[in-house]
């Protein structure tokens, strides 16, 4: 749960990004590096053996005596070395490509080396001595010889073989391991092969020319290999430092992101009934989250007003309901303190009819509503003629309209509509009353019918008091009753059914009002589309 | 006792009047807003039965408008029993609130409350010397027999009682005994009180020529 969060999961996609991308960019530091170190390692290798074939080359004498022997002087050797060193260090450098460049291609080469050296060397003539001698054996040039004697008492790093194609070795340091010398057949190149091989902690060249001796010229590059693992540490090291640096900016920073959703998700969850009213802040309006939290404000609104339409209706109802319920309880409390003459007791009996009749067809009309707003009154949908339906309508409440002196005019064309009739002829009537019962006296009412395109469009006017401005965008809600006294009779809901059953046949319902009267107009699709073909499409 | 009744539904309307006319109250009625505030500012009620729900002008509306000029206690009825509804009815200036349907007989004690609160008296039993007044039950005993008295007769003991040491006027009288439909003849008053002091003794109301009447002038 806790790490299904949002912050969470974006913090190990962070990780595993971070993770990645260091490994990759470590990885490739550290082979690059690696490679580097092998290719100076292996050019030092090559020049060295380059060298050693130069020596080779100039000491060549048929076999056996032609020996390297690397025990020299010993007293002498530390002071050489170091000076040899210093040599080497200076000189490689510059000379470092040269002399990998020419000194196969071109043999003549090596004398050039020879004067420079002895020029270096010159003003220390007394150590030289014991090399002249035996530079007749093997003399190998002064940067180098220095390289396979080795400290006091180690083994030197370096070590060289020279060997012909038949196997037989010429020449080898001391140091040199007993190793299974490779031969090679190129007889089809004449020129030097060299190749670079690694052997363990070695690392090894090998010249291998067709009409000299082969050199191979090893080194332990043990403390190379050192030197990468220290480096690769510190790559480890940096990239673990880049990564909880990382970690912690990305915490900080999915922090700051997800704040405002955790203050939107607080703020949404102490919204509830009893503070609709609160809203969501939106400060962060430009912001995808400002949109989010004024999307739900927006909904909240929606919410709101639903809610109070709810509580508005359902106290509406409960009072149209206790209305009735308080004459019948009064009235029989007060029938029952005392004895009453029988006409009394008759009267309060027909108060409490009265107001039971009122009780049921309130129940009625608030289950009818009810029934249309969750879609369960099932209209019954089949084709009649409004016109048949409409002028039954108009006898049903004639009786009322005489009783008053008022003249129903309705002459119709017929129309076949596709409806539900009875619900319908309950809108007729309903209107058909209402336009009596704000009528005046001796006025008249206008029933009218038309078919127009796809629509039918019924209209009742009557010549009554009107309906002023203020009330008519509100007749059609729920107990709407305007100036309306209860003593006129109606509960308010006549006109917020029919709208209701209207608008489930997809028709529209709209009131017009001036001093003249009030006319309203009911346009329903005559093709029955609505709730009857939906239940007829669903499965 | 004069209350004014403010609702629109009729059968409610008539019911009320007639329980509380049975009580001895004298009733006017009014079947909405309008007519109702005009009454209730025009004559001095002892009370008001308000509906909330009226036509024209409802009952909010009227409570704020009488208030402008009257202190009369107020009963509001209504069928909203949320407590929004009935608080914004008490701070409005309502001084009682009946949640619809209501008993009658819980009407009556609450209206009978609401009138002796205003007359600066808490409790239903008034004594004046040997005679004692019981409001709630609307007898009359002296020296602890009962003594029978007329509705009217009862209606002006009991008006006489809850202004006690203060004089009552005859208009006082005619306004708060006899509704609007009484048939108010001037010497109506004068009957009533001589009736009264065969039953209670002569010494019980105090004559103020030219004034009016007064009881318990010597506490």
């Amino acid at each position: 749960m806790f790490f299904r969060s949002i912050r969470w999961r974006l913090q190990i996609w962070h990780a595993t990004i971070l993770v990645v991308v260091l490994t990759i960019f470590g990885g490739t530091v550290y082979y690059l590096q690696m490679q580097m170190r092998m290719q100076q390692i292996d050019a030092e290798l090559h020049r060295t053996a380059e060298m050693v074939g130069t020596g080779v080359r100039r000491a060549f004498r048929p076999p056996p005596w032609m020996r390297f022997s690397g025990g020299g002087p010993r007293p002498q050797g530390a002071e050489r070395r170091g000076r040899d060193r210093r040599e080497r260090d200076e000189a490689s450098l510059p000379r470092e490509s040269s002399a990998d460049d020419e000194a196969p291609a071109t043999p003549p080469s090596a004398p050039e080396v020879e004067p420079q050296e002895t020029a270096d060397t010159s003003p220390r003539n007394a150590p030289r001595t014991p090399r002249e001698r035996r530079s007749t054996e093997l003399r190998l040039p002064e940067e180098i010889a220095h390289l396979f004697e080795g400290e006091e008492g180690e083994t030197p790093r370096y070590y060289f073989i020279v060997w012909r194609d038949n196997g037989e070795i010429l020449h080898k340091s001391p140091s040199a391991p007993d190793l299974e010398l490779p031969t090679f057949d190129s007889e089809d190149s004449s020129s030097l092969v060299r190749i670079e091989r690694q052997r363990g902690e070695f690392r090894e060249v090998i010249h291998d020319s067709r009409f000299a001796p082969n050199i191979l010229v090893g080194r332990s590059i043990r403390p190379d290999l050192l030197a990468q693992y220290r480096f690769g540490w510190l790559i480890v090291g940096l990239g673990l430092t880049v990564l909880s640096a990382g970690l912690l900016g990305g915490m900080l920073l999915s922090r700051r992101m997800i704040a405002p959703i955790a203050e939107i998700s607080s703020t949404a969850a102490e919204i509830s009934v009893s503070n609709l009213s609160r809203r969501l802040n939106v400060d962060e309006a430009d912001s995808e989250l400002g949109s989010l939290a004024s999307t739900l404000n927006e909904m909240f609104d929606r919410l709101e007003q639903a809610f109070e339409q709810q509580v508005r209706f359902t106290a509406d109802a409960s009072h149209e309901l206790r209305t009735p319920l308080a004459v019948i309880l009064s009235h029989t409390e007060l029938a029952l303190a005392r004895e009453r003459s029988a006409a009394d007791y008759r009267k309060t009996i027909e108060t409490c009819r009265r107001a039971a009749l009122r009780v049921k067809s309130l129940v009625e009309q608030l289950l009818t509503l009810a029934r249309l707003d969750t879609k369960e009154l099932s209209l019954e949908y089949r084709e009649f003629d409004v016109a048949a339906c409409l002028y039954e309508c108009v006898e049903l409440v004639r009786p009322l309209a005489e009783q008053r002196g008022i003249r129903i005019e309705c002459e119709l064309p017929s129309l076949l509509l596709t409806g539900d009739s009875v619900r319908l002829g309950q809108v007729f009537t309903n209107l058909l009353t209402n336009a009596i019962a704000y009528n005046r006296d001796r006025g008249r009412i206008e029933v009218s019918l038309a078919g127009v395109e796809s629509e039918a469009i019924i209209t009742v006017a009557d010549t009554g008091i009107g309906i002023p401005p203020e009330h008519l965008p509100h007749v059609f809600e729920r107990f709407y009753r305007g100036d309306a006294s209860r003593s006129e009779g109606g509960s308010g809901l006549g006109l917020a059914i029919c709208k209701s059953i209207v608008e489930a046949h997809c028709g529209t319902i709209t009131a017009m009002s001036d001093h003249r009267g009030s006319s309203f107009q009911i346009r329903l699709p005559r093709e029955g589309v609505g709730r009857g073909e939906d239940e007829t499409s669903s499965p | 006792m004069r209350v004014l009744i403010v609702e629109d539904e009729p059968d409610l309307l008539r019911v009320l009047s007639e329980s509380l006319r049975e009580e001895g109250y004298a009733v006017d009625v009014a079947a909405d807003g309008a007519e109702g505030l005009y009454k209730a500012t025009s004559w001095e009620y002892d009370a008001l039965v308000l509906d909330v729900m009226l036509p024209k002008v409802d009952g909010w509306a009227l409570l704020a408008e009488l208030r402008k000029s009257k202190s009369t206690p107020v009963l509001m009825l209504t069928a909203r029993d949320a407590v929004s509804d009935r608080v914004r009815g008490l701070d409005s200036g309502a001084d009682d609130y009946l949640v619809k349907p209501f008993e009658l007989a819980e009407l009556a004690a609450r209206l009978r409350a609401l009138i002796r609160r205003a007359a600066g008296s808490s409790t239903a039993l008034l004594e004046i010397g040997e005679i004692s007044i019981d409001t709630a039950a609307r007898t009359v005993t002296r020296c602890g027999e009962p003594v029978d008295l007329t509705a009217r007769e009862y209606a002006l003991v009991e008006l006489l009682a809850l202004h006690r040491g203060r004089l009552v006027t005859r208009t006082m009288i005619y306004e708060h005994l006899f509704d609007e439909d009484d048939d108010t003849l001037s010497n109506l008053v004068e009957v009533h009180v001589s009736n009264i002091r065969k039953k209670l003794g002569r010494d019980f109301i105090t004559t103020r020529r030219g004034q009016g009447y007064i009881v318990g002038e010597n506490g």
